[in-house]
């Protein structure tokens, strides 16, 4: 599990170590999503890390995704990303680690307002996972401003998961929001909260309930230089509930996880 | 979810745009310089720049910028953001009339 991370990382700091001297399409936030889309023409490769760690039992995970976004018409960007990882749990005395390929993924955004032009920036996303025994289709509205230094975004997310093996549909909601204040015009501090509901069936054919809840919140750093941007959150688990009875103190640890941290990388080619 | 719609909200309540559409006082500086200019043209440079800089980066509002240092800045990334003449220009002929006055960017 450890070597791939690492791996991983150095491509990415590599990568911005050769960059050039042209901005990319900025992220500011790891889980929220802003409304700016790339120009036709103009081609970015995203590397993604995700840690979650820590359940009510030991457990790492570690999602990785390579995403290559292009700019394909006014207002319109697409993207193409492979998705894999490893997770590490606990079994008996010892850990067990398994490698997964979670599937290639196509996303669509479409910005349908400026957040520095209009009143408010706003955009829809749609995107589509298949792997080996799940799809996932997924929609996004995204709402942004940027006011002077001050940035704010919120999206609203609806997930529908189905799992062939398990033959179980999953539908999730999810709601998150940041703010962030530029420093400088290159470096951005702020806070980012994602509010997760998982509503699935308590057997497979029956109606789906919610089942599981978590807030998260924490930190998130934003930079850039060049033309390469970095943005790393940190987001400890809040609050847990759902029909699942939350484990340690008032977590949903079933579920989720006590810590998530991501950090993103985008680099203009 | 309540929270959502509450940052909806207040980011709908925000004021007005910091990147301005062409006036009529506009366009008449505009032809002083550049005699073909229209009030289509210079919102056509408007829309130019949200498209290939605000893809990127926000979007810099004109007024942050003295009207010598934006043509500068154009030259400078328009190859990256695949901005290419006749929307280079007509973007350097936006920034440049909804600049900050050269001296007033010069006193910051």
């Amino acid at each position: 599990m450890t070597r791939n991370l690492p791996a991983c990382l150095a491509v990415c700091i590599a990568l911005v170590a050769v960059s050039g001297a042209v901005q990319a399409n900025e992220r500011h936030f790891t889980y929220t999503y802003e409304t700016n889309v790339l120009a036709p023409g103009v081609i970015e490769v995203e590397p993604w890390a995700t840690a979650r760690i820590g359940k009510d039992r030991y457990y790492t995970g570690i999602d990785n995704r390579l995403e290559f976004e292009v700019g394909v018409a006014e207002n319109l960007q697409t993207a193409l990303y492979v998705n894999f990882g490893v997770e590490g749990i606990r079994a008996g005395n010892t850990i067990a680690s398994t490698a997964n390929h979670k599937g290639i993924s196509s996303e669509w955004k479409y910005k349908l307002s400026d957040a520095v032009a209009d009143s408010v920036g706003s955009a829809v996303y749609v995107e589509g996972t298949l792997a080996a025994d799940e799809i996932e289709l997924e929609g996004k509205l995204l709402l942004d401003k940027r006011m002077g230094n001050l940035h704010l975004a919120c999206n609203a997310v609806y997930e529908f998961e189905r799992n062939a093996a398990e033959n179980i549909d999953e539908h999730k909601l999810h709601a998150m929001a940041g703010i962030t204040y530029f420093v400088r015009e290159n470096l951005s501090m702020g806070v980012e909260a994602m509010d997760s509901n998982v509503f699935e069936p308590a057997s497979p054919g029956a109606a789906s309930n919610l089942m599981h809840g978590a807030v998260f919140a924490g930190p998130v750093l934003g930079w850039s230089r060049g033309n390469a941007w970095l943005a790393v959150s940190l987001l400890p688990q809040l609050v847990g509930y759902g029909s699942a009875v939350p484990s340690g103190r008032g977590l949903n640890l079933d579920e989720f996880e006590r810590f998530q941290g991501r950090i993103l990388m985008g680099i203009h080619l | 979810m309540r929270a959502l719609l509450l940052a909806g909200v207040i980011l709908t309540a925000c004021g007005p745009s910091a990147i301005p559409q062409a006036t009529a006082g506009d366009v008449a500086r505009a032809q002083a310089r550049w005699p073909d200019s229209s009030e289509q043209q210079l919102n056509q440079g408007r829309r130019a720049y949200l498209v290939h800089c605000g893809g990127c980066h926000s979007a810099v509002p004109p007024a942050r910028f003295g009207a010598s240092a934006w043509q500068g800045y154009v030259e400078r990334m328009a190859g990256k953001a695949k901005l290419a003449d006749p929307d280079k220009d007509l973007v350097i002929r936006y920034l440049q009339i909804a600049a900050r006055p050269d001296s007033a960017a010069e006193a910051h």
